[in-house]
């Protein structure tokens, strides 16, 4: 089970497609720390009851602003055995001493990078980032070489700015010690006048489905792994094409839950409102247990608008089948 | 409203103007009050969202009495010219101390800065009410105490940033707990309300350095802070930029360096531990930066984002526009400029009559009277006649300036960070445009990719667009640009100075044109077409060797150093000091190249 938590809604960054750029005037949420690590004991003591292994991987905004995450991620680790992760955009790795704490805290870290050069930091209104972003995946990775348990991950956003340069950035992230890439295109849900300039096209997505195969074998052959599955490809596609997929049965093909910056828990990040339960109604192993199931039962007990034209990249296997 | 009714008030509005000046100063240089009878008039002013707005640029005071009206203010004429003439007079002022509060705020506010131009208005709106309640004699407190009656029941419950404000102006003005909707059972808000209070009153007179403080207050307020309508109706500085020219921000100034200690932590507020030293809080303890006060240069990015703040609506273009030119101003640099065969100087022949319709100004009246003491327009006026005779000084011409700069990928973008090329180009083209000269500037990347001035211009604003444009693609030269450049210049035409700005792509020059022509030769005879010599700033990381005759070089290197004999004046700028020393040996060079002539 990964349990994806949006523990903040605070950024640092001035990212014009994505919905808590610092720049836009809107509420902050900061989940409550009480609550989040209530839940996440509560899932350690399903993982050992179950057997199930456990991941709670942490997004937001920027989820290591949030007070307090390095400490309880690496208490949760050692104390309950979950598996932990994080989502950053890497503005903190400069910090001293951030890049061991980070290395002792998780076992997957990812980075948001998006192009190679100056175009990621044009995007993200970060100026000077590219060489901080850069040298601290350096360090990361040489931690990780000396011996620390970390799975180092890139995410890229594809749009129009950067897909010129995506290969040259898959070079670069595996120069870097980068072991795995995943990727996905710019969505029009957050910032609609941001994606009618840079959405992709179905142009755009058949060249990089035919450069594809070739990309991922020279990944691999360099030790990184490109998840470029078929399936999600497809789901690309579709998207630039403006066709519809809808996905009415998600749990056998979805591996994970999501609980957002207010502690309501759903199938994904786009049914919050539409599924989600309060972490509050999570008192027992048992409830976790049954949790999957009781969110499916009012899934279908009121089908979602938003499932005729599913949005989740874990549906579509962003990560590959074994993720 | 009925059009008497709105007569009548408008009316009593004007009545008021003086007494609200006699608050400040009589001798302001605010222009009569704009009164909008109409939400519609008040938009075509740029008033929207509040009742009332101070414009900067053309220092006007806006009012939406219908807006006043709705909110049942329409008899507190006096406050509210009163208060936005403080805008003039008090805070903020200008559009460059505008500009500067919202940067020392937005440093108080990580994460949170896009609220910054919120904070500013209600910081500088508890400055100036403080005043006129209290030294005045006005009825501030009354204004909130309607808007809080306006709101009424039926609205949402007031943010905590407005319950806070309340609270503050309760302290000030010593009001019950609550009378202005400020925090009766809440201890904290209480207790930051007094501390908001003492902000204002400690920082009366230095409410610049106070800024830093009172967002620092505000700012776990913010993190939940949504849409209030209360707090939006007050907005009357959000737009107060627009038009503007904010200047001086191009760099950091050492306060705004300085960390930014919570009111609380504040000895001057607290009045407690009076005696630690106040260094530590005034933010002596920022480490110095190079030794240079102030030296710590603003990053386009951020430029621009506080511009925004402050009103102004330009897009990233025009922002760096605005940044070059401020930054490069300090560095311009004596132009060359060549001396003319020959300078012809106005010499007097004699007299001629003055006629209606010629120049007022041309009557050599002294002439006319001696024509006759009774001067009848037409028929005893007289002006001089000139005609022009060889001068014994020669005569200055500045050379004119062909710009190419590179903008392939490899190169920094400009309208993000600092260019240092893309700065001494400015610096460069200004210095030529200062004295005279004309300047082409072609942008140029990939094949095909290229933008250019029409022609050579003397439009600041034309060349810097150009300058600092942006293709970030691949890296081809276009040579036919330099072609056509000098194939079609008149041999009579002024001498031009070429500069490239560029990398190692530059010797994409070299390579052949689209008819085969060597770009070796295409560039030779355009450095001889223009007569004023040719020189390269170049963003280099492998420096050049100092011998030319270095045989082993190879690729660029060897390419650069054929350049260098052929003729091209060669200059690695990466950094301040580099671009600092180019401007100076490019000013020495053709200064000294120029000989009898003058740089100016």
């Amino acid at each position: 089970m990964i349990v994806l938590w949006r523990i903040t809604t605070v950024c640092n960054l001035a990212c014009g497609f994505c919905a808590y750029d610092r720049r836009v005037v809107q509420p902050r949420r900061q989940v409550d720390a009480d609550e989040v690590e209530r839940v996440a004991t509560l899932l350690g003591r399903y993982q050992v009851a179950s057997g199930e292994p456990v991941m709670l991987s942490w997004l937001g905004g920027e989820p290591l602003l949030w007070p307090g995450v390095l400490a309880l991620s690496r208490r949760l680790r050692q104390q309950h055995g979950l598996r932990l992760s994080v989502t950053t955009n890497g503005t903190t790795l400069r910090r001293a001493g951030m890049v061991e704490a980070l290395a002792e805290a998780f076992d997957e870290i990812t980075v948001s990078i998006d192009a190679p050069d100056a175009v990621h930091e044009r995007l993200r209104g970060w100026p000077g980032g590219m060489s901080q972003l850069a040298d601290g995946i350096r360090r990361l990775a040489r931690l990780r070489d000396a011996g620390a348990a970390l799975t180092l991950r890139a995410n890229v956003v594809l749009m129009q700015d950067t897909l010129p340069s995506f290969e040259a950035l898959c070079a670069c992230l595996a120069d870097w010690g980068v072991e795995q890439i995943t990727f996905n295109q710019l969505g029009g849900r957050d910032r609609p006048e941001f994606h009618r300039r840079q959405a992709l096209t179905p142009a755009d997505v058949d060249r990089l489905r035919a450069a594809m195969p070739a990309l991922v074998a020279a990944l691999k052959a360099r030790g990184v792994r490109l998840h470029a599955e078929d399936g999600y490809l497809a789901r690309l596609e579709a998207s630039a094409r403006g066709q519809a997929l809808a996905v009415h049965d998600c749990e056998s093909r979805r591996p994970t839950l999501f609980i957002d910056e207010h502690a309501r828990i759903a199938p994904c990040s786009v049914t919050v409102d539409d599924f989600g339960l309060p972490t509050r109604a999570l008192r027992s192993v048992a409830d976790v247990a049954a949790l999957r199931s009781r969110l499916s039962a009012r899934r279908r007990a009121a089908p979602s608008a938003v499932c005729g034209d599913c949005p989740s990249t874990q549906v579509f296997s962003k990560f590959g089948a074994c993720a | 409203m009925s059009e008497e009714a709105v007569s009548t008030l408008m009316d009593a509005w004007r009545a008021a103007w003086p007494q609200a000046l006699a608050a400040w100063s009589r001798f302001t240089r605010l222009q009569d009050p704009r009164l909008c009878a109409t939400r519609v008039e008040a938009a075509g002013e740029g008033l929207s969202g509040s009742f009332a707005m101070i414009r900067l640029v053309d220092q006007r005071v806006v009012i939406d009495l219908a807006e006043v009206t709705r909110f049942g203010l329409h008899d507190h004429a006096v406050e509210i010219l009163a208060h936005e003439i403080g805008h003039h007079v008090l805070a903020p002022a200008t559009a460059s101390d505008h500009a500067r509060l919202l940067a020392r705020i937005r440093r108080a506010l990580p994460t949170l800065e896009a609220h910054a131009p919120m904070v500013a208005n209600l910081y500088t709106d508890l400055l100036i009410n403080d005043r006129l309640q209290r030294q005045c004699g006005l009825r501030m407190a009354e204004i909130y105490q309607r808007l809080a009656a306006h709101a009424g029941p039926s609205t949402p419950g007031a943010s905590p940033v407005w319950t806070l404000y309340m609270g503050i102006y309760e302290q000030l003005w010593q009001q019950a707990a609550g009378t202005l909707g400020g925090p009766v059972d809440d201890a904290e808000l209480r207790g930051d309300a007094w501390l908001g209070a003492r902000v204002i009153r400690v920082y009366a007179g230095e409410w610049m350095d106070g800024a830093g403080r009172f967002a620092a207050l505000l700012l776990p307020r913010l993190l939940e802070q949504a849409g209030d309508a209360r707090v939006d109706a007050l907005m009357d500085t959000r737009q107060a930029g627009q038009g503007s020219q904010p200047a001086g921000l191009d760099r950091l100034e050492e306060d705004e360096l300085a960390p930014v200690p919570h009111p609380s932590m504040d000895p001057r507020i607290t009045g407690e531990a009076a005696d630690v030293d106040q260094a530590v809080v005034q933010g002596d303890d920022a480490p110095a930066r190079d030794g240079q006060p102030g030296a710590q240069a603003r990053e386009p990015f951020e430029y621009g984002e506080i511009l925004r703040a402050a009103g102004l609506d330009l897009d990233d273009h025009q922002l760096a526009v605005r940044y070059y030119r401020e930054r490069a101003l300090p560095h311009l640099v004596r132009y060359p400029v060549r001396p003319q065969p020959q300078a012809l100087e106005p010499q007097i022949e004699g007299l001629e009559p003055w006629e209606p319709g010629d120049p007022l100004d041309a009557v050599d009246w002294l002439q006319s009277v001696l024509q006759s003491p009774r001067v009848v327009p037409g028929l005893t006026t007289v002006q001089r006649v000139y005609g022009l005779a060889p001068g014994r000084e020669p005569d200055d011409e500045p050379i004119d300036l062909d710009l190419y700069v590179d903008s392939s990928g490899s190169m920094p973008d400009p309208q993000q960070r600092t260019s240092w090329l893309a700065l001494a180009g400015a610096v460069i083209a200004l210095s030529a445009l200062r004295v005279g000269a004309r300047v082409q500037a072609t942008l140029w990347s990939g094949k095909h990719q290229y933008l250019h001035t029409g022609d050579f211009v003397r439009s600041e604003d034309e060349v810097l667009k150009v300058l600092t444009g942006y293709f970030g693609g691949a890296t081809a030269f276009p040579i036919h640009r330099l072609r056509e450049t000098y194939a079609q210049r008149p041999p009579q035409a002024r001498a031009v100075h070429i500069l490239h700005l560029s990398d190692d792509g530059i010797t994409t020059m070299f390579d052949d044109d689209e008819r085969g022509t060597s770009g070796w030769d295409v560039a030779a005879g355009a450095l001889a077409a223009a007569r004023g010599g040719g020189t390269m700033a170049l963003n280099l990381y492998s420096p050049l060797p100092d011998t030319l005759a270095d045989r082993a070089a190879a690729g660029w290197t060897a390419d650069l150093l054929r350049a260098r004999d052929a003729g091209w004046d060669i200059h690695v700028v990466r950094d301040m000091p580099e671009l600092l020393g180019f401007a100076q040996a490019f000013s020495r060079r053709h200064y000294q190249q120029a000989g009898t002539g003058t740089g100016r």
